[in-house]
């Protein structure tokens, strides 16, 4: 009885021209996402690659130098494009794509590439996974509101609860049809996604990706649910499509930027000016209650008592080696401290935007999805600590390199291509599945409270389906 | 005359009698009221930033000034002061009701910090910020105007037609000798003029709440607002007038008027997004640094030997130094940077223009496009204020420069005379006839538009097929 009912629905939709008209626009919309976003996937990969290569080639070429001023002259990082940014951009338009790695200083990501888009960027770019999370359930609820609504009002409904079929046989084949259809939509464009992956990065991002695809599966059996929910319970299809269109209206648009602006007056992060300020101030003021020029002296006195000297000039090494890792050592507490409490900051606002998706499930999967394709704050975040992990010990081995190697006095110490070479550069390494898990664990659970609670209420009614008709 | 005002206050009396209208119009009403406080608090710590950047340097200023003229080495050397001690924060220009409508507001910055190195070192820094809540766009006034209100307006009239037809009230009304067409107006007036009253009012409260500066330019930017919402309003109603005359029925109405609005608020922008974004691509931000890497590495490659001799960046290492030689060659090094980055931040900037060019033609693809660019232009959100403000920086920069160079060069030390003579920083302000006539048009052409939908709603309610519809009882085909 359920296939006969999905049958028929599954073809009633597929005669529907609303569901043509849509399928058509979804299908054009869909071609030209992946169209422009591979297309900028390949360029910026090889321009990224291009410019890491380059930097490289730039460090090792530099000739011979004192390190420190090696130290200044620094590297850069830049964040690769991940495979899977074609398909969800996520937050990489918004965050910067290098990091300038130099002595003394922890730098952020400069270079968004959203401070070059048009003024129109606000209204939102077109990506594959935005069409999944926006415009397919738009799709969706268009072909499901009248599935009850509509036939109640017609008297189909009774008629066919009088021929024995139960509300929950009704309920389950109206979802199995429905369903087949929205996935008539999906799985060609899921099967492109997957071809074009794995042409470009082999099998290493394919477990994400089918996590993804089971992720955006969930979502539209949610929404169906939701919206076969809606049509039984509403008095008119009428009804139905309004209210329908108010939840995906306020879902996508409305509640994420609340819940945004929300986020931003409860816990604002400070301008770059005022952090740079407070960093000055608390380097000027130095850590442990020692300003750093005793903290200086300190050491130096530490030094002179370990190799039994009185002056600089009889150490063994070169002081200014020492000066510089603990000058080092004093900015990387308070640059730690400073970017801890802006993280803390941001880490605020997003736990209100998490705590807002109980309200729409489409932000839930927004999160989940830029976490699994690589393009999220998290993944941001791990590229700009694995750069400055990176920078204290590239600071470490140059200063190294002056105090062992040179002695108190010389300024004149030249390094060469060696030393570069040894120090290396910073190689990005994308964090494993498991941990991009770990950081969905609140949009994940409101996905089970909104598919629990529909699968709850969607019983409900199909059991009151069967007395009402 | 007086006829059509009794049965348009008898319809508002109707319309009070739905238990739902009161709560959607209070609900919009509190949502720009949220957006307004929002978006003042947004603009409030913008500017309290700034103002507290700019007493600082202000204090600093004074405090060099009184140590030149105590003959303090530090503050009378030009070379220190410029590259080491002072640093000018310039700001853009305040306008009314920018809290109205964040727009690019978010993006670009309002304050530079500048100091004499090169402009590459000030152009590109950026606040540190949340990316997702910058991807998820600000609830603004703006953002309820363009993509809320026309959802109000269809959840008003998307039945306008249709709906009574189906409840067989058009033709009780043929039938009782009354005018359907006129019927049908008067409907659509009063709900129309209930939705224009409750967006004037929600928009002066959201005014009021920036606490502008009443000027007559204030003024003329709330005039300009609450027209061009009006206008985008009465575009949504005459269309949904129009579907709903032409729908088979209330469903069918609502349903097209729901893809109008996903075309004209949500697709067809983020097309010309795109298409603007293809035809004037953006210039590369990697090569941008990659450039400043090859550039920084020619100018201490010229200078090398000098470098050095004080390891890079420490004058302070070097006890009995030569300070002018050293900012000499701090102050060519940075000439020879901001040789090379100059022509590639013009780039940029001339990108911007020729996207915001490009913007400026394509926005007539969709009202949607065209209200948001009209309501940001007029809270001076749009990005052109902040490309002027950008170009004033950019010169007012090389005046701070040359002034410091000047006196490096000369080897002539600052006196607390030069502290009173620094360059003085002149933001653009928005300039009231250029808005005039940039709003113009496109509030012409959207009145056009209106006009035109109003014609063609006017023409389909003269036939009686759409008033009584083909089905109805008593109409022989």
């Amino acid at each position: 009885m359920i296939i006969d009912i999905a049958t028929k629905e599954f073809r009633q939709t597929f005669r529907d021209g609303r569901f043509r008209l849509a399928a058509t626009l979804f299908i054009m919309l869909a071609a030209i996402a992946f169209f422009t976003a591979s297309q900028r996937y390949q360029s910026l990969s090889a321009e990224r690659t291009r410019a890491q290569q380059e930097v490289a080639l730039q460090w090792v070429e530099q000739g011979e130098k004192n390190p420190h001023s090696a130290a200044h002259y620094g590297q850069y990082a830049f964040r690769p494009a991940l495979p899977l940014a074609f398909f969800d951009s996520g937050v990489q338009a918004f965050e910067g794509v290098s990091i300038w790695l130099e002595a003394h200083k922890r730098n952020y990501a400069a270079g968004r590439p959203a401070d070059d888009m048009s003024p129109l960027a606000s209204f939102g770019e077109i990506s594959i996974a935005y069409i999944l999370q926006v415009l397919l359930p738009l799709i969706l609820l268009l072909i499901a509101y009248p599935s009850f609504a509509a036939e109640r009002e017609s008297g189909t409904l009774r008629q066919v609860m009088a021929s024995g079929v139960t509300g929950g046989q009704l309920f389950l084949g109206k979802f199995v049809g429905l369903s087949a259809s929205v996935l008539l939509l999906m799985l060609p464009i899921i099967g492109i996604c997957f071809l074009v992956l794995v042409s470009t990065s082999g099998a290493t991002w394919l477990a994400h990706a089918v996590l993804l695809s089971v992720l955006y599966l969930w979502f539209m059996a949610l929404l169906l649910g939701l919206a076969l929910l809606v049509s039984a319970v509403a008095s008119t299809a009428r009804v139905a499509l309004l209210v329908l269109l108010v939840i995906w209206a306020l879902g996508n648009f409305v509640v994420p930027r609340i819940a945004a602006d929300m986020g931003r007056l409860a816990s604002p992060t400070p301008s770059a000016d005022a952090l740079l300020r407070a960093i000055e101030n608390d380097l000027a003021v130095g850590i442990d209650g020692e300003t750093p020029s005793a903290k200086i002296e300190k050491r130096r006195r530490q030094l002179h008592a370990l190799y039994k000297v009185s002056t600089d000039a009889e150490l063994p090494i070169n002081i200014q080696g020492v000066i510089f890792g603990v000058q080092d050592e004093i900015s990387d507490v308070v640059y730690d401290r400073h970017f801890s409490a802006l993280e803390a900051a941001v880490d605020r606002q997003l736990d209100i935007f998490e705590a807002a998706s109980i309200l729409s499930p489409r932000m839930a999967v927004m999160l989940v999805s830029q976490e699994l394709s690589g393009t999220s704050i998290g993944h941001q975040r791990q590229f700009a600590d694995g750069a400055e992990a990176f920078r204290r010990e590239l600071m470490k081995t140059l200063n190294r390199d002056i105090t062992l190697n040179s002695r108190s006095g010389d300024n004149a110490y030249r390094s060469s291509a060696d030393l570069w070479r040894e120090a290396g550069e910073y190689r990005f390494v994308p964090e494993q599945l498991g941990a991009s898990i770990a950081r969905c664990g609140a949009p994940l659970t409101v996905l089970v409270l909104w598919s629990l609670l529909i699968c709850g209420l969607g019983w409900g009614v199909a059991r009151r389906l069967g007395t009402v008709g | 005359m007086r006829r059509s005002v009794d049965i348009l206050v008898s319809e508002l009396a109707l319309l009070r009698r739905e238990q739902i209208l009161p709560w959607v119009l209070v609900g919009l009403l509190l949502a720009m009221v949220f957006a307004g406080i929002s978006g003042r608090m947004i603009v409030n710590e913008q500017r309290m930033v700034a103002v507290e950047a700019s007493e600082e340097a202000r204090a600093l200023v004074d405090s060099l000034k009184v140590q030149a003229e105590v003959g303090a080495e530090t503050s009378r050397s030009p070379g220190a002061v410029a590259y080491s001690v002072l640093s000018q924060p310039v700001t853009k220009a305040a306008t009314p009701l920018e809290g109205l409508a964040i727009g690019q507001g978010d993006l670009l910055p309002d304050t530079y910090r500048l100091t004499a190195r090169g402009a590459h070192t000030f152009l590109g820094r950026t606040d540190p910020e949340n990316s997702l809540r910058l991807l998820s766009g600000n609830f603004d006034v703006a953002f309820i105007v363009v993509w809320v209100l026309p959802l109000l307006a269809i959840g008003f009239l998307f039945d306008v037609v249709a709906g009574e037809r189906e409840r067989g009230v058009l033709w009780l009304a043929v039938v009782a000798g009354a005018s359907a067409s006129r019927f049908v107006w008067h409907k659509w007036w009063a709900r129309f003029l209930l939705l224009a009253a409750v967006t004037t009012v929600a928009i002066v409260l959201a005014g009021l709440i920036q606490q502008p500066a009443w000027t007559a330019t204030a003024a003329y930017i709330l005039a300009g607002w609450i027209i061009t919402s009006l206008v985008y309003l009465a575009f949504w109603c005459a269309l949904a007038l129009v579907v709903s005359a032409g729908a088979g029925s209330s469903e069918a109405a609502a349903t097209r008027l729901a893809g109008a609005w996903l075309a004209f608020v949500v697709l067809i922008p983020a097309v010309t997004n795109l298409i603007a974004g293809s035809i004037v691509p953006s210039p590369s931000r990697v090569e941008l640094t990659a450039t400043l890497r090859e550039a920084t590495e020619q100018a201490d490659k010229a200078i090398a030997a000098e470098r050095d001799r004080w390891f890079f960046d420490h004058p302070d290492l070097q006890g009995d130094m030569d300070r002018r030689a050293y900012y000499l060659s701090v102050a060519r090094s940075e000439a020879g940077i901001e040789k090379i980055m100059a022509p590639l931040l013009q780039e940029f900037a001339r990108n911007a223009r020729d996207q915001q060019r490009v913007i400026e033609v394509l926005k007539y693809l969709s009202p949607g496009t065209l209200t948001f660019r009209s309501l940001t232009a007029l809270s001076g959100s749009d990005g052109r204020l902040h490309a002027g403000f950008r170009d004033a920086v950019v010169v007012y920069h090389r005046a701070w420069q040359e002034f410091f160079v000047k006196r490096i060069e000369s080897d002539t030390p600052l006196t607390a005379e030069d502290y009173e003579r620094l360059p003085i920083f002149v933001a653009p302000q928005i300039d009231r006839r250029e808005l005039l006539v940039s709003s113009l048009i496109p509030l012409l052409s959207m009145l056009a538009l209106t006009c035109l939908l109003c014609f063609v709603g006017s023409r389909q309610l003269r036939n009686a097929d759409v008033i009584i519809g083909a089905h109805s009882p008593g109409v022989s085909r």
